[in-house]
C-alpha cells in the first residue's frame, strides 16, 4: 500500500508542478522537465507495484514441470520461492542507498570511460578525417558480444595476470573494492562506449556534409577549428543525446555485470530479489526490495534525463538563438 | 548447424556419464573437452557408441554442436516472434507519433519515452513471471517486444515526419489525399529501407536480451537436474538462452567450453544481423546518392 500512496503522491506533485508551470511560465526550463520526471516516476512505482502484485500471484499459482527422474537425474531445483519477510521502512531505505551508493561508483567508472572512449574515438576520428574502419568493427563486435561473456573475458584476464605475476588484481570477488569497481565499471561501459562511438560517427559525418562546414572550409579555416565549432558544436546536442542511450544501455547492463562479479549494488540486489539465484542456492521472490530497487534505479534513469535535458537545451544553438530572439 | 542437425538426437537429448578415447583405455569424464573422439557410456556404464564432439560436450556428456544447432531453430523462432511483434506495434506507435493528432502524437511518445526508465531486464524478468500461467513463449514474446519497439517507432516517426516535410508530400496534402494514402503512396517508399535495416539491427538485439536472460536463469523451457556430487541442470528441449543457464557453474569449475560455444554462437549470429543490417543500410545510401 505504501507504494501505491508514493505513486499518487508523485503524480499529485507532478500536478502541482505543472499548475506551476502554467500559472509562471517564465518559471524556467527546469519545472517542466520536474513535471514530466514526477509523472513518470510515479507511473513507474505503480506500474512496477502492479506488476509485482501480479508476479507474486503468478508465482504461487505455478510451480515448474520437470522431466522424469530417471537414473542421477532428479528434479530441478523449485522456482523461486515469494518471501514473507517484511523489512521496515527505514530498513528498506538503508538497503536501497547502500546498494545505490556502490552502484553509482561503478556507474561513475563506466560513465568517465565509456564516454571518453566512446566519443573521444568519434572526435579523433572526424579530427583525422578517416573513416575509422578499425574503430568501426570493433565497435560493432563490442556491440554484440553479450555483456556477461566480456565479464568472463575481464575475470580470464585478471586470472592470467595472476598467473603470470601473481599480482591480485581482481578486488576480491563479491567484495566491495576500488579494483572490483573498476573492473565492473570496465565491463559496464564497453557496450554503451560502442554505441555511444556509433551514434556519434552517424551525427558528426551528417554535420560534416552541412552547408556552413563547406563555407568555413571554403573561407580557408583550418580543419581542427572547423571540427570543434562548425561541427562540434551544432552536434553536441545530439550527441548529449547519444551518451543519454548509452547511459540506459550502461544501467541495463547493471544488473548483469553485478550479478557475475557477486558486487552487491542495486543491479545484483535486483537480480536476487527477482527469484534469481546462484547455483545451488534457491532463490527468493522479495516483492518490496524489488519495487524499490526499481524506482531507484528509474530515479538515476530519471535524473540523468532531467539533466541531459537542461544541457541539450543549452548546448542546441538553435534553441539558443530562438532563447535569445524572444528575450 | 547442419554438421549438428544431423547428428543422430540420441548425441543431444541422452544423458552420458563418460567415455574411453577411441581405441585406448583412457577414460574420460562428462564435460568433454573440444574435438573429444569417445567410446561413450552412459549412467549405468553400458557402452552407447562412438562419437566424436567437435565443440565438446554439458555436463551430461551431450554433443554442444548438436545442443547448439538444435536449440538455435527455437530461438531464432523467438526472435522472429519477438522482432515482428516489435515491429508491429512499432510501426502502429511510430505512425501516431507521425501522422496523428499533437494529443496522440504527445501521449505516444510520452509513454515510449517513459517506458524507457524501467530497468529492462527486471521489467522482462517480471513481465515473464506475470504471463507465465499463459504459456511460456508467449510471456516470452510479449515481454521482449514491450521493452524494444520504442526504437521501431522512433525510426517509422522521424521517416513519417521527414516525408510530411517535404515539397511533395505538402501538394499531396494540399490535393486532399487522405491519410491512410498518403501513408501508402508516399511514406512507405522512403519509410522501406530505414524499416527493413532498423528490423534486422533488432533481430541482434532481441538475441542479445534472449542470451541475457538465459545467463540469468530465465529460459524457456523445463530442466531436469543431475546429481553429480553438486546439482547441475540439464535442458530437456534445448533453447541458447537455455544453453547459458549454467554459466556461472561452468566459469566457477574452469568448464569453458559449454559456457564459451553458446555464448559464442549467439555473438556470431548476432554479429550476422548486425553486418546485414549495415550492409543494407550502406547499400540504400549509396542508392540514394
Amino acid at each position: 500500500m505504501i507504494w501505491i500512496n508514493l505513486g499518487v503522491a508523485l503524480l499529485n506533485l507532478s500536478l502541482l508542478l505543472g499548475l506551476v508551470t502554467i500559472l509562471f511560465p517564465r518559471a524556467g526550463a527546469w519545472a517542466r522537465i520536474a513535471t514530466l520526471a514526477a509523472i513518470k516516476l510515479g507511473g513507474v512505482v505503480l506500474v512496477t507495484a502492479l506488476l509485482v502484485h501480479l508476479a507474486t500471484e503468478a508465482l504461487l499459482s505455478t510451480r515448474p514441470t520437470f522431466g522424469p527422474p530417471t537414473g542421477g537425474l532428479v528434479p530441478a531445483i523449485p522456482g523461486p520461492h515469494i518471501s514473507d519477510f517484511q523489512l521496515s521502512a527505514g530498513e528498506l531505505l538503508a538497503t536501497v542507498t547502500s546498494a545505490a551508493a556502490r552502484s553509482l561508483l561503478l556507474l561513475l567508472v563506466a560513465i568517465v570511460w565509456g564516454v571518453l572512449v566512446g566519443l573521444g574515438a568519434a572526435y579523433f576520428v572526424q579530427l583525422r578525417r578517416s573513416r575509422g574502419v578499425l574503430l568501426s568493427v570493433m565497435a560493432v563486435l563490442a556491440w554484440v558480444t553479450p555483456t556477461f561473456l566480456l565479464a568472463a573475458f575481464a575475470q580470464e584476464v585478471q586470472a592470467q595476470i595472476f598467473n603470470f605475476t601473481d599480482l591480485r588484481i581482481s578486488g576480491g570477488y563479491g567484495s566491495v573494492s576500488a579494483w572490483q569497481a573498476v573492473w565492473a565499471g570496465v565491463v559496464i561501459g564497453i557496450r554503451p562506449a560502442a554505441y555511444a562511438y556509433r551514434q556519434a560517427r552517424v551525427t558528426l559525418e551528417s554535420e560534416a556534409a552541412a552547408d556552413h562546414v563547406r563555407t568555413a572550409l571554403a573561407n580557408g579555416l583550418p580543419w581542427r577549428a572547423v571540427v570543434s565549432r562548425h561541427i562540434m558544436r551544432p552536434a553536441a546536442a545530439s550527441l548529449v543525446s547519444a551518451w543519454l542511450n548509452s547511459f540506459r544501455i550502461m544501467l541495463g547492463s547493471l544488473p548483469i555485470v553485478e550479478f557475475f562479479f557477486g558486487y552487491p549494488g542495486l543491479g545484483q540486489q535486483l537480480v536476487l530479489a527477482l527469484g534469481v539465484s546462484y547455483p545451488n542456492q534457491p532463490g527468493a521472490f522479495q516483492p518490496d526490495l524489488v519495487i524499490a530497487f526499481v524506482v531507484c534505479l528509474a530515479l538515476i534513469v530519471l535524473t540523468c534525463e532531467a539533466f541531459a535535458e537542461l544541457a541539450r537545451q543549452r548546448l542546441d544553438i538553435r534553441l539558443a538563438d530562438l532563447n535569445a530572439v524572444t528575450t | 548447424m547442419v554438421i549438428g542437425i544431423s547428428e543422430p538426437t540420441q548425441w543431444s537429448t541422452g544423458v552420458y556419464a563418460g567415455g574411453f578415447v577411441h581405441g585406448t583405455n583412457r577414460e574420460e569424464l562428462a564435460p568433454f573437452p573440444v574435438m573429444a573422439n569417445l567410446d561413450v557410456f552412459d549412467m549405468n556404464a553400458h557402452l552407447v557408441g562412438h562419437h566424436i564432439y567437435i565443440l565438446g560436450s554439458d555436463p551430461g556428456g551431450r554433443d554442444l554442436l548438436a545442443l547448439i544447432a538444435r536449440g538455435s531453430l527455437p530461438s531464432l523462432l523467438l526472435v522472429a516472434l519477438v522482432v515482428v511483434t516489435r515491429a508491429f506495434v512499432g510501426t502502429v506507435a511510430g505512425a501516431m507519433i507521425g501522422l496523428g493528432s499533437g494529443l496522440v502524437r504527445t501521449l505516444s511518445r510520452d509513454i515510449g519515452d517513459w517506458m524507457i526508465g524501467f530497468p529492462y531486464l527486471a521489467l522482462a524478468i517480471l513481465l515473464i513471471d506475470v504471463l507465465t500461467p499463459n504459456g511460456r513463449v508467449f510471456a516470452f514474446v510479449v515481454a521482449m517486444s514491450l521493452i524494444g519497439w520504442r526504437d521501431v517507432a522512433e525510426v517509422v516517426a522521424e521517416r513519417i515526419q521527414y516525408v510530411r516535410t517535404q515539397p511533395f508530400a505538402m501538394g499531396a496534402t494540399a490535393l486532399g489525399t487522405g491519410r491512410l494514402r498518403f501513408f501508402q503512396l508516399h511514406v512507405i517508399p522512403h519509410l522501406r529501407p530505414a524499416f527493413v535495416v532498423e528490423v534486422v539491427l533488432q533481430c541482434s538485439a532481441v538475441l542479445v536480451l534472449l542470451a541475457e536472460l538465459g545467463y540469468l536463469q530465465v529460459y524457456i523451457g523445463p530442466v531436469i537436474n543431475l546429481q553429480n556430487g553438486n546439482s547441475i541442470p540439464l535442458l530437456v528441449q534445448p533453447e541458447l538462452g537455455q544453453l547459458l543457464a549454467n554459466s556461472r557453474m561452468y566459469l566457477l569449475y574452469r568448464e569453458l567450453a559449454p559456457f564459451l560455444v553458446p555464448a559464442l554462437a549467439i555473438a556470431v549470429l548476432a554479429l550476422g544481423f548486425e553486418l546485414t543490417g549495415t550492409a543494407l543500410k550502406g547499400k540504400w545510401r549509396f542508392a540514394k546518392r
